[in-house]
């Protein structure tokens, strides 16, 4: 009976008619399989094991030990395939995922996805049972909150899915997959909700994802380099969060979310410059406590983008703004500082540079001597050993204050480079100089766009309802309609979803 | 649409960016440093007048903005005048944009060298100008214009700085008097002229009519705009009338600018250092504006108005030059200044009393024409 069996199973290799081509996959060549092993080669936990079944003959196990559940492969795979016997292998094997694979190339990229891939009947299939390496869902060290939900994403991406549809449990919440990446074959997830995100947004997301082209992404943040439309702006085009709850808002706003594989770090897209200020704590707080947190967060932002060289273009162009009792202040300070302001500002500001940096990479336990180093050595020593003015490190202090202020870890950053820049301007035509550098960088905010969507609005273009939620967080009740920049299909966010008892029996 | 409106993200201009359009086009050379013309209290009359004539004209300018030639864009000026007339047209079109921004710019300039920078050439300051200016309209007509909102922001403010000087001590209300004159000043063709001047600029939106999503319900933003200005002339002449009155006010080179000074903050005095350099928005803004207007009209000149690329190097560096030399050799001194802010005073006067009423009387009459026929 057996021998009959086989032959009917060799027979059907050979013809392989076109329903089940379309269905299940391509048969595969002969060459697939040893093109398979072959590339298996010299990998030393790749293993190929061979099972004999009743039914379906001998069937190739290939898979990489390191990536998969040993466990679950014995228990849903192997011991299935040594005990029952069926015409098919989907009814030997009752794994969740278990899919045809049309060629060599596809089994090649999912074993290395902790896949293990089955050779039987002349058919390529896979089996995801990759192993559960994963850490524990803890609350957010970026965008840490006191009130609110602290869970955060992690680098699994299917998990991070999970995290989103539990806040955002319906259908038309769709998700598509990509693969980029020639080397790394990292899994994106376009996140978007039909009937609610403008359909364009998501043609040029889909777009833009597909024509990705590179060896190796690591992280969104490499992503969203090959997404953005500015590639020369130092501003961020795209929001970066590991919240789960910022990207559920999102997504019910009307934005497209990347969700990139081995990154906790979600992309969103299109944003504003204005959406870079805002925090979830804004929506927990009562809504005057919020809109003051969030207007200081605007003002700290440009505090530290200009206090520097505000005091540089005073003390070199200006003398005559400042009032004669704060001047001798001023005067007395500088008297025995041998440079002059911008070199003794420049200075300062680079040393303040290189002690964030160095805060950043040195481990937890040495903080406190930097701490040290940095503000009583260096601030103390400075200004007794007249390299620099009590005023001046008083000035970089609060900048460098002020720039923790912007919730936005990219945004800090550019704020800096800005700050270099508003710092030789001033140094050169003091505050018509500061004025100019600030002209330009609006400009260029005013000519910048994220995802195609104007990166300024709602101020250029102008949309007076998005105003209720920019610089001030007016009560939710009165945000009925989503941001009007996005042009959402649904506009109104208050129409549907009224709240209604659950019934029991 | 032209490309680069196409590119453009968030559409065309709304009818509602008119009012800032008009309102910025309007008060950039003359709010802040006022000529010296306007000297008696009874002055604010004029000023009301000027406005309401101004509100007229824009009205006639609406009429044209809402005809279908004004929507077409150059086309439409084709159907109206002519291919050959508006090729022609184009040159004084371009001498005009020249001269108005080189006086314009080369103000702003004598200002902040007169303010902040004694010791540095003027044309020292010129090039950076320039290149945020370039930097701006090589962003395109759309995006230029919508800059409109962030000009008027950066600059507006200003106007809150003198509300302290309607204000005893600082204001003496004796100084506005008389309000009915009892004698008019032999000068009041010529502060005529200089006022309907100020409430000049809004002319270049003729030419734009094709970037307007919509221009239905147009003359309210626009009438808007004009009021806006007119309160802005009133509030700046009221608060120099009322803190340093007629006699010293005629004593004094821009008596707006020099009436900052007088602000005093616990950490800041002399605000006129922050003031000058603010209201370079304005002109950073218009100068856009300008180049992108002379890139057109040399598209036109040169007979290639459909392309929608080229000409905006030229059109930048043509300005700049002509801007450079203008300054080097027609601005040296200050009987020159005067005659060159008098020569504009009358170019965009006649401008501002003539496009408007010119390019709606040409629709009408094509349009009767046409029914004519």
């Amino acid at each position: 009976m057996r021998w009959l069996m086989r032959l009917f199973a060799s027979l059907r290799n050979a013809s392989g008619t076109g329903e089940e081509r379309g269905n299940s996959g391509a048969p595969v060549r002969g060459s697939d399989l040893e093109n398979l092993k072959r590339a298996f080669q010299n990998i030393h936990d790749a293993e190929f094991v061979e099972i004999e079944n009743e039914r379906l003959g001998k069937v190739t196990l290939l898979y990489i030990r390191s990536l998969i559940d040993i466990k679950q492969l014995q228990e849903f795979v192997i011991a299935p395939l040594q005990r029952e016997s069926g015409t098919d292998l989907r009814d030997i094997v009752h794994a969740a995922h278990l899919t045809a694979l049309d060629n060599s190339e596809q089994a090649e990229t999912a074993a290395f996805k902790g896949a293990v891939i089955l050779h039987a009947g002349g058919r390529l299939w896979s089996v995801s049972l990759s192993s559960a390496l994963n850490r524990a869902v803890e609350p957010s060290k970026q965008e840490a909150v006191i009130h609110g939900p602290q869970d955060s994403f992690t680098e699994q991406v299917e998990n991070n899915l999970t995290l989103i549809r539990r806040r955002l449990a319906v259908s038309s919440l769709k998700s598509e997959r990509f693969l980029v990446g020639g080397l790394s074959h990292t899994t994106v997830i376009l996140l978007y909700i039909e009937n609610l995100t403008n359909p364009e947004l998501v043609r040029i997301a889909r777009e833009k994802t597909a024509a990705v082209h590179s060896d190796a992404f690591f992280d969104s943040s490499h992503l969203s380099q090959f997404l953005e439309d500015h590639i020369h702006s130092v501003f961020p085009q795209f929001q970066q969060t590991d919240r789960p709850d910022a990207v559920a808002a999102a997504l019910a706003s009307g934005k497209v979310v990347w969700l990139v594989e081995n990154t906790p770090f979600a992309l969103i897209a299109p944003i504003t410059f204005f959406d870079l200020f805002q925090s979830p704590e804004d929506y927990i707080h009562r809504w005057p406590v919020a809109s003051f947190l969030r207007g200081m967060r605007f003002f700290a932002f440009l505090f530290a983008m200009v206090l520097t060289p505000f005091y540089v273009a005073i003390t070199m162009h200006h003398y005559q703004m400042v009032p004669l009792d704060l001047l001798f202040v001023v005067l007395e300070s500088r008297s025995e500082i041998p440079f002059n302001p911008f070199w003794e500002a420049l200075f300062m500001m680079l040393v303040l540079e290189i002690l964030k940096e160095a805060s950043l990479r040195m481990p937890s336990k040495s903080g406190q001597t930097l701490g040290i180093v940095g503000g009583i050595v260096i601030g103390q020593a400075g200004v007794e050993a007249n390299i620099t003015s009590n005023l001046l490190i008083i000035h970089v202090a609060v900048t460098a204050i002020a720039s923790f202020l912007i919730p936005n870890y990219l945004m800090t950053n550019s704020s800096k480079l800005i700050q270099f820049g508003l710092l030789g301007l001033a140094a050169w035509l003091g505050l018509w100089g500061i004025t100019l550098g600030l002209i330009l960088v609006l400009i260029h905010l005013n000519g910048l766009t994220s995802l195609k969507q104007p990166y300024f609005a709602p101020l250029t273009p102008f949309y007076g309802m998005d105003w209720k939620d920019t610089i001030v967080r007016l009560p939710l009740r009165w945000m009925p309609r989503r941001p009007a920049y996005l042009k959402p299909l649904d506009p109104c966010r208050m129409k549907s979803g009224n709240s209604r008892p659950e019934k029991k029996g | 649409m032209r490309t680069e409106e196409r590119g453009a993200s968030g559409g065309l201009w709304p009818a509602s960016l008119g009012w800032l359009l008009v309102n910025r086009f309007q008060v950039a050379l003359y709010v802040l440093f006022l000529p010296d013309v306007l000297i008696h209290p009874y002055m604010i009359w004029i000023i009301l007048l000027v406005g309401v004539l101004s509100h007229f004209n824009l009205r006639i300018l609406s009429k044209w903005l809402q005809t279908e030639e004004a929507r077409l864009g150059y086309e439409g000026f084709v159907r109206v005048l002519g291919g050959r007339a508006v090729r022609l047209l184009a040159v004084p079109a371009a001498v005009v944009i020249l001269l108005e921004s080189s006086i314009l710019t080369l103000d702003y300039l004598e200002v902040s060298h007169h303010i902040l920078f004694p010791s540095v050439s003027k044309l020292t300051l010129l090039p950076l100008l320039w290149l945020a200016s370039v930097y701006l309209a090589s962003q395109g007509m759309i995006l230029t214009g919508r800059f409109v909102i962030i000009a008027f922001i950066g600059s507006f403010w200003i106007m809150t700085l003198f509300l302290q000087f309607f204000f005893p001590p600082a204001a003496d209300y004796a100084m506005l008097l008389p309000l009915v004159p009892q004698k008019w000043d032999d000068n009041i063709p010529y502060i005529l002229l200089t006022l309907w001047a100020a409430m000049a600029g809004p002319q270049y939106l003729a030419f734009t009519g094709s970037r307007f999503a919509s221009t239905s319900g147009m003359f309210r933003w626009l009438a808007l705009g004009n009021a806006l200005s007119v309160l802005e002339y009133v509030v700046f002449f009221l608060a120099v009338t009322l803190a340093f009155g007629p006699e010293y006010m005629r004593k004094l080179d821009y008596p707006v600018v020099q009436l900052v000074r007088y602000i005093e903050l616990p950490f800041f005095e002399r605000l006129e250092t922050i003031v000058v350099p603010f209201h370079m928005i304005v002109y950073i803004f218009l100068d856009a504006f300008f180049i992108l207007f002379l890139r057109d009209v040399l598209r036109i000149a040169a007979g290639n108005a459909g392309k929608a690329k080229g000409f905006f190097g030229l059109a930048a560096v043509l300005w700049l030059v002509f801007v450079y030399l203008f300054g080097k050799y027609f601005w040296a001194s200050e009987t020159r200044h005067l005659f060159w802010i008098h020569f504009n005073s009358w170019l965009t006067g006649a401008a501002y009393a003539l496009v408007p009423s010119f390019l709606a009387l040409a629709a009408l009459w094509r349009k009767r024409k046409r029914k004519r026929s």
